[in-house]
């Protein structure tokens, strides 16, 4: 439906917020758009089933971590009701204390903190629905061709294993095997390693076959040594560029300009890198009108939170202690979110059983 | 034989009777919880026979100055940073790190966290300024490595805290050193003054005209006594001959308050002795009333550049009756087409500028639009407007955004 590069922009736009701000209005906007995006274009896609497992892990995270503040924080004006209280001490230091003072302040930063997470959980989960995985690994990097032919083999391995470990199954219950115990399981596994082991075989000696992993034009020695230092050396940069952020706190362009010469740095050798690579496309993405579109509705709706985060960062900060108050809701902020449902307003009408 | 249901704790049939088994588990239930409910339980009991237990508190600010506190001992348990809660002084904390409270900012020094970091004066580049934690122990500070909300506190304990330069193993800055008494010794209560005794008399209370008596007055435990506005000694007598009826007030001021005492002196005219010529005292005054005049004429809003005639009592009691202007924006209310006249001297009425009134005719006339268009749009105008004086601008908009979404759920639904 959408270019990859599309969703990679719609996935960076979406993200942003859900890092930078813990204010529970902004993240309850951003995960009904993200709903709103999985329950009408996202339900198309076979992997939409994919979307509950989330759903689930990401309510029980939440809870943990509702609990978690709810015993250990014993601050905030507001007190619900107080629990007996439980400390543990080794000597004079403190090892657990629980119980207490149970206050709103401890409950609502604990909601907002597993509101946080389940919006991370459930944006990745519907970027994995709506995005083409084997469109998406073509598009690695020409550099780290090899990392994204491993990813592809396994993406495209897990569904093979996993229906293995069906016929399996059906096989040794057909023999009379039954799986109670850990013990039982054997039966299971050594005949979905031996497939599995077979199966990896066949495949490299048809990718051998194939021409898979030559270079076309292999790089000196001298100049693999050179690209290594240069890695090394723009690193080295970004990690001093780091450190002088944070120590020199008086001049900060100086860690600005660092870090930017070191990644235009680290970018032109990895490019270098790429082009020793040929690859061939045999199918090509097209790129549409509705692709700029939403991209120009993702990169507004990055700038503006970026923007935000840069100069004012309070408007997206939200902190229920000492005594809570309710968070306020910027109506930018709010329009830039706004912007995740642009897919579903740009998308054409589609037929159910198509995920293109 | 009947068997009782199973609840999980084992079989506990009547033909086998209460098995050990059975009643073990649930009785180390009980226990457990007794044993995690009871200390706290009886710590409270113990905190409320400690109320008189205390625990001092210093702090030294940036600019020198120092706050010093005694706060009341809560029991076992009680920390640094509870201390710091009962002082009653403003806190800024950061719980982000869920291990304790790390204080920001005490009153006006420190960081506004989460707005900056929370040790924002600690960022490398020069000195590190925060707030440092310490416990008072034989008589000198004891830099505490221990945040304030694992550090429990003792009754007659004195806790430290100050701003300035340091490390984090160290801090330069020490808060000045006092012992518990002086922080925590009860002030002796001042006693409550008492009332002035006063005696104050007349005798004789009654004389004839021409007789004289004796005005005496004694007064205890008072500071300052005052006979008729004149300062006198707190015990003294006065021989006074009054021509007439006289009430003497004797006022004493002390630390109580103000008390006011009178006494009158009675004279009797005698009735066949023709009385001497009394010096008739002296008449107040009467202030003079002011006379009435007559209001002055209301004074003309004038919407030209007519200067406004200054108000006279010498004018004519009938005012000249004069309309005032409103500005554009009522006038459009108004059914009538508004006169404006212009009050000048002598009292004669003209009409206005032919310029104002013309713009004020022109806004008469604007149309009004379609009464059916703008009722849903004025409902829905009151309703925001409502909705944002009762829940605030941000809490609308958030509420809108939330509704813009459902509608583009429901519309791209239809769709797919």
């Amino acid at each position: 439906m959408y270019h990859t590069l599309t969703w990679t922009l719609w996935l960076i736009a979406a993200l942003l917020p859900a890092l930078l701000s813990r204010n529970p209005l902004y993240l309850t906007t951003l995960l009904l758009a993200v709903a709103v995006a999985y329950n009408t274009i996202g339900r198309l896609s076979p992997m939409a089933t994919s979307w509950g497992v989330f759903l689930k892990a990401g309510l029980a995270l939440a809870t943990l971590s509702v609990l978690f503040n709810v015993l250990t924080v014993h601050y905030g004006e507001t007190v619900l009701f107080t629990l007996p209280r439980l400390t543990l001490h080794l000597g004079r230091v403190p090892v657990l204390d629980l119980g207490g003072k149970t206050t709103l302040e401890s409950l609502i930063y604990g909601l907002t903190s597993g509101l946080s997470l389940i919006a991370i959980l459930l944006i990745f989960a519907t970027f994995n629905v709506l995005v083409d995985h084997h469109r998406l690994l073509r598009r690695t990097p020409a550099f780290l061709y090899q990392t994204g032919m491993i990813a592809s083999i396994a993406i495209a391995f897990v569904p093979q294993m996993v229906s293995s470990l069906q016929e399996i199954r059906e096989a040794q219950a057909i023999r009379g095997h039954r799986f109670r115990g850990i013990r039982d399981l054997l039966p299971l596994f050594v005949p979905l390693l031996t497939t599995g082991l077979e199966r990896a075989i066949q495949l490299a000696e048809s990718m051998e076959a194939r021409g898979f992993g030559s270079l076309s034009a292999p790089r000196s020695r001298r100049r693999q040594t050179l690209h290594r230092v240069l890695i090394a050396a723009a690193l080295f940069g970004l990690l001093a560029a780091a450190f002088v952020r944070g120590y020199y706190t008086k001049a900060p362009w100086a860690s600005g300009v660092l870090a930017l010469s070191s990644t235009v740095l680290l970018v032109g050798t990895l490019m270098a890198i790429g082009h020793a690579v040929k690859r061939s496309r045999y199918r090509r993405e097209i790129w549409r009108r509705r692709d700029t579109l939403v991209s120009v509705a993702c990169i507004v709706s990055i700038a503006i939170t970026a923007g935000f985060w840069l100069r004012d960062p309070s408007t997206l900060f939200f902190y229920p202690y000492p005594r809570f108050s309710f968070p306020g809701f910027s109506p930018v902020i709010g329009l830039g979110l706004l912007a995740i449902v642009t897919p579903v307003l740009a998308a054409p009408q589609m037929r159910r059983h198509s995920s293109d | 034989m009947p068997t009782l249901p199973n609840y999980g704790f084992g079989h506990m049939g009547i033909e086998s009777g209460c098995s050990m088994k059975g009643t073990r588990l649930p009785l180390l239930l009980v226990v457990g919880l007794l044993a995690l409910i009871l200390p706290p339980a009886a710590a409270a009991t113990q905190a409320q026979g400690q109320g008189t237990q205390r625990v001092g508190l210093v702090v030294k600010f940036d600019n020198g100055n120092v706050f010093t506190d005694c706060v009341d001992y809560t029991g076992p348990g009680m920390t640094g940073e509870d201390v710091l809660d009962r002082s009653g002084l403003s806190l800024v904390k950061d719980l982000s790190y869920g291990l304790g409270a790390a204080i920001c900012k005490i009153e006006g020094d420190g960081c506004d966290y989460p707005g900056v970091h929370c040790f924002c004066q600690c960022t490398g580049e020069g000195p590190c300024e925060y707030w440092a934690y310490f416990h008072q122990e034989n008589a000198r500070w004891v830099y505490s490595g221990m945040g304030a909300s694992w550090h429990t506190v003792q009754p007659g304990a004195v806790e430290g805290w100050a701003w300035g330069a340091g490390t984090p193993e160290q801090s330069e800055s020490e808060p000045p050193l006092m012992t518990f008494e002086k922080l925590c010794v009860p002030p002796t209560p001042t006693p409550t003054p008492s009332p002035p005794v006063v005696d104050f008399t007349a005798d004789p209370g009654r004389i004839l005209a021409g007789q004289c008596s004796t005005l005496r007055w004694s007064v205890d435990n008072g500071e300052v006594v005052v006979l008729d506005g004149e300062g006198v000694k707190p015990y003294d007598a006065r021989y006074l001959c009054p021509s007439e009826s006289h009430t003497y007030e004797l006022q004493v001021l002390n630390g109580a308050g103000e008390y006011s005492y009178e006494v009158t002196i009675e004279v009797t005219q005698p009735t066949a002795t023709p009385l001497p010529t009394v010096t008739p005292a002296a008449i107040p005054s009467a202030t003079p009333e002011a006379t009435t005049a007559s209001p002055p004429p209301p004074t003309s809003t004038l919407v030209s550049d007519q200067p406004n005639p200054s108000p006279s009592p010498s004018q004519p009691s009938n005012p000249t009756p004069t309309q005032t202007t409103a500005p554009p924006a009522v006038a459009v209310a108004h059914t009538a087409t508004p006169t404006i006249t212009v009050e000048r001297d002598g009292g004669v009425a003209e009409p206005a500028d032919v310029a104002a009134t013309e713009v004020t005719n022109t806004q008469t006339t604007l149309s009004k639009p379609a009464p059916q268009e703008t009722v849903g749009l004025d409902r829905i105008l009151l309703l925001l407007g409502v909705g944002a004086g009762t829940l605030g601008f941000g809490t609308m908009v958030f509420v809108v955004t939330l509704i813009l979404l459902v509608m583009i759920y429901v519309r791209a639904r239809a769709r797919f």
